[in-house]
């Protein structure tokens, strides 16, 4: 079998190798090369090719002196560590109350995951004309009911912005993550928590020593998950603040360099993108180590 | 039931497969002419233009028409693809893109006699440049903004028919007067009582009592205070005009000459702070705070909306909202009028030759918003269509007819003689004759400072403030849009 | 003592049910929004966003489903994400399968190399992407399905080579002696055996390839064939060019919203099975 195998796995991989070549590996080689260049989009400054056109570190050290991209990562970091906390706390909550009530969970859990299937560019227009009208003129304004400054303007600073921008990324996830909790649960033995029981362990006793170890694998992948899908969001931002009120995240950052300066430099542009890249990697790989680890001595 | 699911599926997937194939071949090119227009209102009109063309002539246009915000970015993936724009447009400031890149035809390239003769008759200081030197476009038309006014409500306000004499003496009067102006106005809003003012010299007075037109009133001016362009651009033209004569002015200056903006940006955000504390709304006065930016209260619509409906007695615009007005009231807009804003500079604060604060008060900044570029890069054929059917649009009788009817322009060659619909595009002939003309350097600001940086100063730290803007508040702020400017010179 | 405990287990899932309840109205509120603002004025809906509008005016919705070119963008995302999604499965699914089975450097490596990518943000190769399809003449549907299964490649090899590992070899063995040729063996035998990793694949792909923005704005543009998502942002920013139309965006916004309601209510069941099952094992 093994020689079978041998002969048809260059043929049978071969469209993969092709896609993967064309669509990711030469653009991000390609990316690599052009951020060391005066590259403006329609033309090279100074020359016809790219490589007549090199001008070694100069766009990233103009990308490190930039107040815009530094503020947009220190920016991006807040908002993904609020948004991590909140997003893992409600998601894990919510798989534990589902687990516990009598009947309905089906459709509670329907109900939850559902946000997850809409599209954030839609969907954050909608959510900003809430935080705008909703909650700053009608619930908990000045003249309402129940009057919480904190809720009011959220997408006009920075600050609150960060924990509207969450309020909205948890929205649309929780009920994903909310899943991967509830298989997790699912999977701890029942009699874990019955030995527990019996010899008088208590609710928050059995939280901390039985569910939490057993749950490392599904958190590993949730805090995998929301660590990176939050420091690379886009769309929301661009659809609730458009970067406004010193909102603005790395994503959009790297999106809007090309439009603010004529002609736009996407040299620059490049350079920070391969930072994104270079952060994110980092990132990942530091956090896969880490929890793998835990997980081990769990 | 699976199974049904399943083969009804892969059908699904089979026609799928063959519709993609299908979709995936591009047909030939069927057009003789791919013109790419940035100038999203006019483009229902330019379709119809297209068409009159195919009848006349009997070559088939392809328009193809963005909105702002993406313009440069679709255009060029177009400009790079195999089936590429022959007559593209691009405004004063990003054409340098397009030049550097190859895009576009010189004049003394234009093979089209008559056409090459359109080109030079643009006057020099309308004409599209490249470092000083050469001219490469045709302008779409002229623009121009300032403080519009329904002429029936100024005159009910003013309890006087005679319009002129007050124009005269409101182009006249200095920036002390115009404040008094203002309070007055103001007053009669509130309380409905004459209230006097003067200008140039000359006193007026409000009427003493309100009238159907005048009893909607709720605020001097209507500002969409939601939109940063509207004061980032327009409005911050004014301290930038006071250094720098133009927009290649701008482009070929030392950084450091930035430093003389400070001041005239100071004194720009103080007038600001004064105009902004008499704003009508859609549901009466709105004062500063976080209301003044909320796009459902202060949009553009929103404020045109609410001048349009009697609300505000001014609207600091351009000509080109007639067709805005227009939808929401017909007469008013028939009725419209154009005054120069005002400026509280002195003339020490002014460094451009030949300029003094009484001609910016009598001004109106006038600019070409777009102009037309031949594609370098077409083959000779394409160009040679492309050309033709430039010189139609601007010359023939349809073509003219299109541009100020339909487009509502005011064509870059307007003179004495030319009467429009638009009743603001014939204020704007009207100041282009008594050559009361402002330049419009602001084109050229660097990263988008209109709107990243002075505009959004301007949205996030004062109309926030319901409070009177102190002097250091000014003063670090006019320091921070310097430095702005002259680091984001350094990225040219 | 029975008594007790049940009434006292009573409070607690009550207390349980309205959390539940409450999250619940949060969750769906937007919706509720979205549905209730589609049938109201600009102004209606500025003035009483909440409430039930004053009369069931579809106007709105048509003119929205107009501008968005309701029927041409449904088609196109569809075209789209159903090309993209079945190209996706089966070249990641038999890619994924050969790497399980030839367990030689090469094919470590090539697995090492998907799974990096994984990290590779989409900003990083985006304009290098862009201009290397106008190259090669793919800047159009064509090339977006295709780059779409580039894309794709990654988290799926990933999610299947997992689950390939669990599929008995002694199967395939059986299979071959009995004469199948590779295609049917993998079609027929070890295909079917993954169906649950598939629904999740299918699933999560054809999620964000529906609702995607950014790609099909930087191919496709203003073009003819723009998906529904792209529909949506150019109505928006050409009609009410400045400000907020909200008597467009809610009603388009709903109109995007519904296919996926529709498809949702009808494989609820396999979309959650399948997320759970292979959220895990991933």
């Amino acid at each position: 079998m093994e020689k079978y195998y041998k002969k048809w796995f260059k043929v049978l991989s071969l469209p993969a190798v092709i896609l993967f070549v064309v669509v990711i590996l030469v653009p991000f080689v390609m990316g690599v090369a052009y951020s060391f260049t005066a590259w403006r989009g329609s033309y090279f400054k100074g020359s016809e090719h790219w490589y007549g056109a090199l001008i070694g570190l100069k766009n990233y050290i103009k990308v490190f002196n930039s107040q815009k991209f530094i503020s947009a990562f220190l920016y991006t970091i807040k908002f993904t560590v609020v948004a991590v906390i909140v997003k893992n706390i409600v998601s894990l909550a919510l798989a534990l109350m589902v687990r516990r009530i009598g009947k309905g969970k089906g459709i509670f859990r329907t109900i939850y995951f559902f946000p997850n299937l809409l599209g954030g560019l839609a969907m954050g227009f909608v959510w900003s004309f809430i935080f705008q009208n909703v909650f700053s003129m009608m619930l908990f304004g000045e003249d309402s009911p129940i009057h919480i400054p904190f809720l009011t303007n959220m997408l006009q600073d920075p600050n609150k912005a960060v924990f509207a921008m969450a309020l909205m990324a948890t929205w649309q996830t929780a009920g994903y993550l909310m899943l991967i909790y509830l298989n997790g649960l699912n999977n701890i033995p029942e009699d874990l928590y019955e030995a527990a029981s019996i010899d008088g362990a208590t609710a928050i006793q059995k939280f901390r020593h039985i569910t939490v170890p057993m749950l490392m694998p599904a958190f590993t992948i949730v805090f995998f998950l929301t660590l990176s899908s939050s420091f690379k969001m886009l769309d929301e931002n661009l659809a609730l603040t458009n970067g406004d009120f010193g909102t603005r995240m790395l994503s959009l950052q790297i999106l809007l360099t090309t439009r603010e300066n004529t002609p736009p430099n996407y040299g620059m542009a490049q350079a920070q993108a391969v930072i994104f890249f270079i952060l994110i990697a980092v990132v990942s790989i530091a956090q896969v180590i880490i929890t793998k680890r835990k997980e081990i001595e769990a | 039931m699976k199974r049904a699911v399943k083969q009804g599926v892969t059908i699904l997937l089979a026609g799928v497969a063959a519709l993609a194939m299908a979709g995936c071949g591009k047909a030939d090119k069927d057009y003789d002419v791919y013109f790419f227009n940035q100038k999203s209102e006019i483009a229902e009109s330019l379709n119809d233009l297209a068409a009159e063309y195919e009848a006349e002539t009997g070559k088939k246009v392809k328009v193809f028409t963005v909105g702002t915000t993406e313009g440069s970015e679709t255009m060029r993936s177009e400009l790079k693809s195999k089936q590429y724009p022959t007559l593209f447009s691009s405004n004063a400031i990003a054409f340098e893109e397009w030049k550097s890149a190859g895009y576009a035809l010189g004049a003394e390239e234009i093979s089209n006699g008559e056409l090459k003769a359109l080109y030079e008759s643009v006057p020099d200081a309308l004409k599209l440049q490249f470092q000083g030197d050469g001219n490469y476009g045709i302008p779409y038309n002229m623009e121009g903004y300032g403080l519009i006014a329904d002429q029936q409500m100024l005159q009910e306000v003013l309890d006087t028919e005679d319009l002129e004499s007050f124009t005269e003496d409101y182009k006249a009067a200095g920036y002390e007067e115009f404040q008094g102006m203002v309070t007055a106005l103001d007053e009669f809003i509130k309380n409905g009582s004459a209230a006097e003012f003067t200008l140039n010299g000359n006193t007026y007075s409000t009427a003493g009592e309100k009238t159907e037109l005048t009893q909607n009133l709720n605020g001097v001016f209507a500002v969409a205070g939601a939109e940063k362009w509207t004061y980032g651009n327009h409005f911050g033209n004014y301290p930038i005009s006071t250094v720098y004569s133009n927009v290649y002015d701008v482009r070929e200056s030392e950084p450091d000459k930035a430093d003389n903006l400070k001041t005239p940006i100071m004194k720009s955000l103080e007038e600001l702070d004064f105009l902004t504390r008499y704003t009508a709304g859609p549901d009466g006065a709105v004062s500063r705070g976080p209301q003044f930016i909320n796009s459902t209260v202060t949009g553009y619509d929103q404020a045109v909306q609410t001048f349009a409906e009697g609300k505000a007695i001014f609207i600091k615009n351009g000509n080109w909202i007639y067709a805005n007005v227009a939808k929401v009231d017909e007469e008013v807009a028939d009725r419209l009028t154009m005054l120069p804003m005002k400026v509280n500079f002195s003339d020490e604060d002014i460094m451009v030759e030949g300029l003094d604060v009484e001609k910016m008060n009598r001004s109106i900044p006038e600019f070409v918003s777009q102009y037309y570029i031949v594609n370098a890069k077409a083959t000779e054929e394409e160009q040679k269509a492309a050309e033709d059917f430039l010189l139609w649009l601007n010359t023939s009788e349809t073509g003219q007819d299109y541009i100020v009817n339909k487009f509502a322009f005011v064509p870059f060659n307007a003179g004495e003689e030319t009467t429009l619909e638009n009743p603001l595009s014939n204020a704007l002939i009207t100041y282009k004759v008594a050559d009361d003309l402002l330049a419009n350097p602001f084109d050229a600001a660097p990263s988008s400072w209109g709107t990243e940086c002075y505009g959004k100063y301007i949205m996030e730290q004062l109309f926030v403030n319901p409070e009177e803007w102190s002097e250091e508040e000014l003063e670090e702020i006019a320091g921070e849009c310097v430095d702005y400017w002259k680091s984001g010179m350094e990225e040219w | 003592m029975r008594e007790g405990m049940s009434s006292r287990k009573k409070i607690k899932q009550g207390i349980l049910y309205a959390i539940m309840g409450l999250v619940a109205v949060y969750t769906l509120f937007p919706i509720y929004f979205l549905f209730v603002n589609s049938f109201k004025s600009q102004k209606e809906i500025v003035a009483s966003p909440i409430s039930l509008p004053a009369s069931f005016d579809f106007t709105y919705l048509k003119n929205a489903a107009e501008q968005i070119r309701l029927g041409e963008s449904v088609v196109n995302t569809l075209v789209i994400t159903v090309a993209a999604v079945v190209l996706i499965v089966l070249v990641s699914s038999l890619t994924a399968w050969m790497m399980v089975r030839n367990k030689t450097k090469g094919s470590n490596l090539l697995f090492l190399c998907f799974t990096a990518a994984m990290l590779i943000p989409f900003q990083s190769v985006m304009y290098p992407l862009v201009n290397l399809m106008e190259n090669l003449g793919l800047k159009n549907t064509g090339g977006l399905i295709l780059m779409y299964g580039g894309f794709g490649l990654s988290m799926t090899v990933f999610l299947y080579h997992g689950f390939f590992k669990s599929v008995p070899l002694s199967l395939e063995e059986a299979a071959v002696i009995d004469g199948a040729n590779i295609f049917q063996l993998f079609f027929r035998v070890v295909f079917p055996l993954v169906k649950p990793i598939t629904a999740t694949v299918v699933i999560t792909n054809a999620m964000w390839i529906w609702n995607d923005y950014l790609l099909p704005f930087l191919i496709i543009g203003n073009n003819d064939s723009k998906t529904l998502t792209l529909s949506l942002y150019y109505a928006k920013s050409l009609s009410g060019q400045y400000g907020n139309p909200w008597e467009l965006i809610f009603p388009a916004v709903l109109i995007c919203v519904v296919p996926i309601l529709v498809v949702f209510i009808f494989l609820q069941r396999n979309i959650i099975e399948g997320i759970a099952a292979g959220a895990v094992k991933g």
